[in-house]
């Protein structure tokens, strides 16, 4: 579901002190975080609480598990 | 003439004495001066310092001093890289008064090898565009036609590598910033795998996905250059701990044994026919130099594209936000549109894209990895676009112009897999054609063996542009 515009303006303005984003730039970028939201919620429903490789090292960690140098 | 010479064939002379690193020196920055100019290649020449370095590794060379494998080469790299006490823009007006205190790693570490950096490159602003649309200081022009783009953000390194004005430049690749202008200029282009090559003193746009890589006319002097810059680095955690290779030493022309998959889902449409004809040859050469060709589905890119663009937008916010509020009318409107999505994205849609990562990698690696050492992947959907086709004209041609660049390099980033972009021919519009190969975690070795070994029997990348 998308943003409504005031809620993007009132996120804004309590991080910036303003909202320097016009309202046509709010609503195209309304449209890209539904489908972007949408994405990341399809692919948390298949996490589990263990699965804690968020950052560089446990991401960097999981190389070594997938890494099978044959050649 | 020595310009044309690849940069381990550059240094194989000097090493022999038929040439000084003065000569190769002022040559360069002669072509930086009247080619890459006027192809927007170029921020800023180091003329006097640079010719004055050179004289010195002549004398240094006369005298028998021990000498680095890149002694007395010229080189230069994407303004992104910090070298304390200079200016470096970021492609940006709002960088144009930065001095930073510290130079990055890789330049420490290419300064310690002997090579000289001799100019600063231009890039796409703050390295947002995979066509080299810079609106300050002028988007990137291709060597081949300058009516067409370069690609980006690394558009400097690939345009003063092409056009024979440097021996290879770093760039940097976040959805494809090496590859992009490296294809689209007809040289190769090595993203390492992350980690592989200290991000310290390089200019960030997204932490998790960013890399420091070459940009270079051959696979092996790619090679060459990786093994100068990687490895671990204690101003940088995230560099990996893992051994760095001589990853010149494997480079011996045999690929028997090795395994490589080709998803050839990905040559059907929206691919062009003649793109998919550059591939299927490109294959062929492989095939011919004792490679194992394994057909396998074509992996779904859409989580990793997806999840990629989330980090990139929350990361690249992070940093960009201080001048969001103070200097949005100096951004392209292209660049603030692809940041500011990632004001509004939550943390927990951040870290849960984050925590997606290791099974979305899980999943690529059991789809293309599961009987294959690397795999082969198209470079562009299409042939390479004129500067006109990616900023003019109604918005949704724009984007199927960009998309068609973007579609095949952007996975690979949130994977963190190693990819190279080789030049593999030219389309009928007279601009370079490409495939890429990626690899496993920190297989690069691998990539630039059967990179060399297809150069070994090709000859697009003698080719020169006519600038």
């Amino acid at each position: 579901m998308a943003m409504s515009l005031e809620y993007m303006k009132a996120q804004l303005t309590q991080d910036m002190g303003r909202c320097p984003i016009p309202d046509g730039s709010l609503l195209t970028y309304a449209a890209t975080l539904a489908d972007l939201s949408d994405q990341i919620n399809m692919a948390a429903k298949a996490l589990q609480p263990e699965d804690e490789a968020a950052g560089f090292s446990g991401f960097l960690d999981s190389f070594a598990q997938t890494s099978n140098h044959a050649f | 003439m020595h310009s044309d010479l690849t940069l381990t064939e550059a240094s194989d002379a000097l090493a022999r004495g038929d040439i000084t690193s003065e000569a190769l020196t002022a040559t360069a920055l002669d072509r930086l001066e009247q080619t890459g100019k006027p192809l927007n290649a170029v921020i800023a020449l180091n003329r006097e310092n640079a010719l004055e370095q050179a004289r010195d590794c002549d004398k240094a060379r006369a005298r028998g001093d021990r000498c680095g494998v890149l002694h007395g080469i010229p080189l230069a790299h994407k303004d992104l890289f910090y070298r304390a006490g200079r200016v470096s823009t970021y492609g940006s007006a709002i960088r144009e008064g930065f001095v930073p205190s510290v130079t990055a790693t890789a330049l420490t570490r290419l300064d310690n090898a002997g090579a000289l950096d001799i100019a600063t490159l231009a890039l796409s602003e703050f390295a947002f565009s995979p066509t080299g649309f810079n609106r300050r200081f002028g988007s990137g022009r291709n060597p081949w036609n300058s009516k067409h783009i370069a690609g980006g953000s690394s558009s400097g390194s690939a345009i003063a590598t092409a056009g024979r004005m440097v021996f290879g430049a770093l760039g940097t690749d976040t959805g494809g910033s090496i590859r992009h202008p490296a294809a689209a200029c007809g040289v190769v282009g090595l993203k390492p795998t992350l980690g592989r090559v200290s991000r310290f003193g390089v200019g960030p746009l997204s932490a998790s996905l960013d890399c420091v890589g070459p940009i270079a006319r051959t696979a092996r002097d790619c090679a060459r250059l990786l093994s100068v810059i990687a490895g671990q680095d204690a101003a940088d955690p995230s560099a990996s701990l893992a051994d760095v290779p001589d990853y010149e030493a494997t480079l011996d022309g045999n690929l028997t044994g090795l395994r490589i998959a080709v998803p050839r889902a990905f040559h059907d449409a929206p691919l062009i026919a003649e793109v998919a004809q550059k591939l299927e040859a490109s294959i062929e050469v492989l095939r011919a130099r004792g490679a194992q060709i394994i057909d396998c589905p074509a992996p779904d890119l859409g989580p990793a594209n997806a999840l990629g663009q989330a980090v990139m937008a929350v990361e690249a916010a992070a940093v960009h936000r201080p001048w969001l509020a103070e200097r949005r009318d100096d951004y392209a409107e292209v660049v603030r549109s692809r940041i500011e999505p990632g004001l509004f994205l939550s943390a927990t849609q951040y870290m849960n894209a984050l925590r997606a990562r290791r099974q979305v990698l899980q999943d690529y690696m059991d789809v293309v990895f599961a009987q294959a050492d690397l795999v082969h992947l198209p470079m562009f959907a299409s042939a390479v676009p004129t500067i006109a086709q990616t900023t003019e004209g109604p918005p949704e041609t724009i984007a199927a112009s960009l998309s068609a660049l973007t579609a095949f390099t952007r996975s690979l980033n949130f994977l963190g897999l190693p990819a190279i972009s080789v030049p593999a021919g030219f389309t009928e519009n007279g601009l370079p054609a490409a495939f890429q190969l990626a690899g496993r975690p920190f297989a690069e070795a691998t990539l630039l063996r059967a990179a060399d070994a297809y150069q070994m029997d090709t000859d697009w990348h003698r080719k020169l542009p006519p600038v």
